[in-house]
């Protein structure tokens, strides 16, 4: 045996223990999370995959039978559920008393600093003789309220009863009661763990069963939340690599032995596509620090790329009287052109944007140079090392190389094709709709936008979004939002709204509050305070020592390190140079709310479907920008290669042709068309032009054996690309309906298109 | 009066040993006369003597007691409906159509009822779970005096219960620790239909729905 042979085989299990011990797949939904385009979407794309919202549940508890009363086992439920082991915390819309005093106490110091949005107006009247009275008399129904403690003990030091203007913007917006209640879990761990999440819905699910059977199985169980999502799509991922790899895998093998009938060229080649899989695996992980399981899953439909190489060598081989390393030698330069414009394509991938995608350009393209260096220095040597060469392909395919070879429809073909895509361009149903890259979670996305609007009554994907470079400028452009949308809640323009206020004021708007206070509590108006005391059957001895705090500002740091700062998640992301905030909206009109905001220039009334359209557009162009320079770095490089952009030209055109047709299919079939069909095409030009190259080098000297490889390396990519199609991913189907007919139609193009010889070829 | 000194010595030594089961007998006797009524209604009159009110505050209302349903509805001065099954409570201020629900669970239900309801319907265990019980008698009728065993969380430092011998307590005074106390003054009526019908009517009003 030859001693590359022997050093291929001693390394190659070296090669599989580096993978296995280097190889870090993730199957969570990070890596492919959509990041955006823009610093805003960025920082919320962020905060949604690591920030406290990404590690709750949102448990809604429902009746099983028509009652509209609210669940009774939702507090029992909460206090079970509060002892689970990697549950942080759990709580509902409505807080219990501890809640109410933690509250309390944390915003009492705070009740001048936080009062008004408009302090100069507000603090003003409240000194009025009508509004002092009004304020004795509500501390009065106060002390007789069931609430009677809690205003004991807020007016112990806060004689004015102040908080209860804080109280109130914090009820404003309470929803009345359902039939459903809810519950927020927040976990330790985070929400993409899958592992550990299962763990932890495994044990909610039984803390609800076990409560449930005491109440007859009355009520029921609906969760929504990002540990769900992300567990869904890691199941989802990891069934479709199990199915693709497979079928593919399966599939190979079949075609292999049906047409070669040698076990020995199957292991050969098996070893070859083993190897570049590893070196793609190892390659991945030390540059990403990991590798997703959705990278493995498309690297699957390698296999029908990288077996190529070996199938050319070994026909080419097999056809030839010389010695393979011979064959080889010859039809090097037009494997290494293949490779080349195959990983461009790849490469081109990287830059269009959609997640993940530098982690499959750099996958493939490992594995294409290994299967293609392998089948170049080392097999060769092997099929050099038996007596019985390895067999010739038991099938002919030449017949249609021959009758093509009758036919000149050159012309016909171009006419038919290009009325082909016009009638498919006529007719095309383009599509922005990005949710088609997404796993296809309808069930449980339903189920998401039914248990949200189940919670207060915020429009889900509906928000006014802050932004600004600290913290201080945003919190004052809320505030100025604030005052306009309270001006379209009172002209019924809008129902509800959820800031940062009254958690969170700017530090000038507290000031401007302290010191509206401090200009009225005048001798003059704490008699006048005194009077209404009275007036209201109130002791003035005790309640007329009203005095603001001297407390400085209250701070976003402050509240986030209190237990209070759980009210703000979700409202607020805080980069080195942006700061944004977001208001939740209850049902709203959209124009006024636009047209209300057009005057804030740091105020944008944003859509989650504009958002993500916003997105989709900037996709959109990069991938139309990735197609176009693709396609003429290939143009350039075989314009450089045969020193003639006709023969360039003619080594595109059954590709270029293959993907008219494939659009023009797609256009009178009315399904929607969009950016991830044009990647697919961009993929399928970068593994068509290797049939044109081929094709027009012609190594073998013998048509009938270049094609006879071309037709195998075809068949194998048809069949992976198709095995793709298996997947429940609408991303790995739509690239596997785009490819796999794209590079049927481009190898059955070639001896139609290519009639060129090229006497001089560069060697 | 040797004889007398001997006597009143021995009945004193009898007295002292025979009264924890003497109270014990009548706390169980006091209390089966409340458990003994399985639905009642009761008018109440409600005084709050509050420091920061320069006068005392006095409401009025009616309390509904059936084995499963509780409510009670203040009617005066202001109307305010608050109805309880044995795990929910449901509180309705009909002046600001207001209307809140919780668990009897919950601290703050606990707070408000927790100690109502197992005096009004002769809950001992209830009772004696959370309080320290002495019992007195005269000859009008009997008393009980409910210190909390959790001092630091419980609502009154000092609850007093009244009533006539063999009859329900007819009188309630709370005392808190800061010095505000609340006199309630019962008066019992037997429970009928057209008491049953009002409360079904009071626990839909109350619920809203």
């Amino acid at each position: 045996m030859h001693r590359r042979v022997w050093g291929f085989l001693l390394f190659l299990p070296l090669l599989l223990a580096t993978a296995l011990w280097q190889s870090n797949i993730k199957t969570d939904i990070s890596a492919f999370f959509f990041t955006g385009g823009s610093a805003e979407t960025a920082i919320i794309a962020s905060n949604m995959q690591t920030g406290e919202l990404s590690r709750r549940y949102i448990l809604s508890i429902g009746q099983t039978s028509s009652s509209n009363t609210p669940p009774e086992i939702t507090d029992e439920l909460r206090s079970s559920l509060s002892e689970v082991a990697e549950i942080k915390r759990v709580w509902g819309p409505s807080m219990d008393e501890n809640e109410i005093n933690e509250l309390i106490s944390f915003y009492l110091p705070y009740r001048s600093h936080l009062f008004s949005l408009q302090p100069e107006i507000e603090v003003t009247s409240l000194f009025s003789k009508t509004s002092l009275h009004q304020r004795a008399e509500s501390i009065k129904q106060g002390l007789l309220s069931p609430e009677a403690p809690i205003v004991k003990k807020i007016i112990h030091n806060d004689p004015m009863f102040l908080l209860s203007n804080w109280l109130q913007h914090y009820h404003s917006n309470k929803k009345e009661e359902s039939r459903y209640s809810t519950l927020i879990v927040e976990t330790t761990p985070s929400g993409l763990n899958t592992r550990v999440q299962k763990t932890i819905k495994k044990s909610i699910e039984a803390t609800f069963e076990a409560l449930n059977s005491a109440y007859a199985h009355r009520y029921t169980l609906e969760m929504t939340g990002i540990p769900l999502f992300a567990m869904a799509v890691q199941k989802q991922v990891s069934k479709d690599v199990m199915l693709v790899s497979s079928i593919s895998t399966v599939a190979m093998l079949l075609l292999f032995m049906l047409l070669f009938r040698s076990l020995r060229a199957l292991i050969i080649v098996s070893l070859t596509l083993i190897a570049s899989a590893a070196v793609a695996s190892i390659v991945t992980s030390i540059f990403f620090g990991e590798i997703h399981a959705l990278t493995l899953a498309l690297g699957t439909t390698l296999i029908g790329i990288c077996v190529d190489y070996p199938i050319h060598t070994m026909v080419h081989a097999a056809a030839d009287r010389k010695p393979p390393i011979a064959a080889a030698k010859r039809i090097w330069p037009s494997l290494l052109l293949g490779a080349i414009t195959t990983i461009i394509g790849y490469t081109a991938l990287s830059f269009t944007g959609y997640p993940g995608m530098q982690q499959i350009a750099l996958y493939a393209g490992c594995g294409i140079l290994t299967s293609l260096t392998l089948s170049r220095f080392i097999l060769p040597y092997a099929l050099a090392l038996k007596t019985e060469r390895t067999r010739q392909p038991s099938f002919n395919f030449s017949r249609w190389l021959v009758i093509s070879r009758k036919l000149n429809i050159k012309l016909p073909l171009l006419f038919l094709t290009s009325t082909l895509l016009l009638i498919g361009l006529a007719n095309l149903h383009w599509s922005d709709d990005l949710s088609r890259l997404s796993p296809s979670l309808s069930e449980i996305k339903q189920q998401d936008q039914q248990i949200r609007s189940r919670i207060e009554s915020i429009e889900p994907g509906r928000f006014i979004l802050l932004h600004a470079d600290t913290m201080e400028h945003a919190l004052q452009t809320n505030e100025a939002v604030l005052l306009k949308l309270e001006a379209l809640k009172t002209v019924g323009k809008l129902e509800a709204y959820f800031s940062i206020y009254p958690w969170l004021a700017s530090e000038q708007l507290q000031q401007r509050n302290n010191h509206a206070f401090s200009a009225q509590l005048t001798p003059a108006h704490i008699k006048l305070w005194r009077k209404a005391l009275e007036e209201s059957g109130l002791r003035p001895s005790m309640l007329s020592n009203a005095a603001i705090s001297t407390l400085p500002p209250l701070t976003m740091e402050k509240l986030l390190d209190s237990p209070v700062g759980r009210y703000i998640a979700g409202q607020h992301t805080i980069s080195a140079d942006k700061t944004i905030l977001t208001i939740w909206l209850g049902k709203h009109n959209q124009s006024a709310l636009k047209k209300m905001l057009a005057a804030l220039p740091n105020a944008e009334y944003v859509s989650q479907k504009d958002m993500i359209n916003e997105i989709n557009a900037d996709y959109g162009n990069k991938t139309i920008k990735a197609l176009a320079y693709g396609s003429l770095i290939i143009l350039l490089l075989l314009t450089l290669r045969y020193r003639s952009p006709a023969h360039a030209l003619h080594a595109l055109a059954p590709a270029i042709l293959s993907c008219a047709i494939v659009i023009g299919c797609w256009g009178i079939s009315g399904l929607p068309f969009g950016m991830l069909h044009l990647l697919g095409m961009l993929l399928s030009v970068a593994i068509c032009v290797d049939y044109g190259i081929f094709f027009i080098e012609n190594r073998a000297l013998d048509m009938k054996v270049t094609y006879q490889a071309i037709v195998l390396s075809a068949l194998t990519t048809i069949i992976a690309f198709t095995s793709l199609g298996a997947a429940e991913n609408p991303a790995l189907q739509t690239l596997a309906w785009t490819i796999a007919p794209g590079v049927f139609f481009g190898f059955l193009l070639c001896p139609l298109l290519i009639r060129l010889k090229i006497d001089n070829l560069p060697r | 009066m040797q004889f007398s000194i001997k006597h009143i010595a021995l009945l004193i030594i009898t007295l002292m040993l025979s009264s924890p089961t003497w109270a014990e007998e009548t706390l169980a006797t006091i209390l089966s006369t409340a458990t003994q009524q399985t639905s009642s209604i009761i008018d109440y009159r409600e005084v709050r003597h509050l420091q920061l009110l320069t006068t005392p505050w006095q409401g009025t209302g009616r309390i509904f007691i059936t084995k499963e349903k509780f409510a009670i509805v203040q009617q005066s001065p202001d109307r305010i409906q608050l109805v309880a099954n044995q795990r929910r409570y449901w509180f309705f201020l009909p002046q600001r159509n207001i209307h809140r629900s919780g668990s009897t669970k919950s601290s703050m239900a606990t707070g408000k009822l927790g100690w109502f309801k197992p005096i009004i319907r002769g809950d001992r265990e209830a009772i004696e779970k959370n309080y320290d019980v002495r019992v007195s008698t005269t000859d009008k009728g009997w008393q009980l005096d409910l210190e909390p065993k959790q001092t630091t969380s419980a609502r009154y430092s000092h609850i007093t219960v009244k009533g006539e011998i063999g009859a329900t307590s007819n009188y309630i005074l709370t005392q808190m620790a800061d010095g505000d106390h609340t006199e309630w003054f019962f008066q019992s009526h037997p429970f009928n239909h057209f008491a049953d019908q009002a409360l079904t009517k009071l626990i839909k009003e109350t619920r809203g729905y």
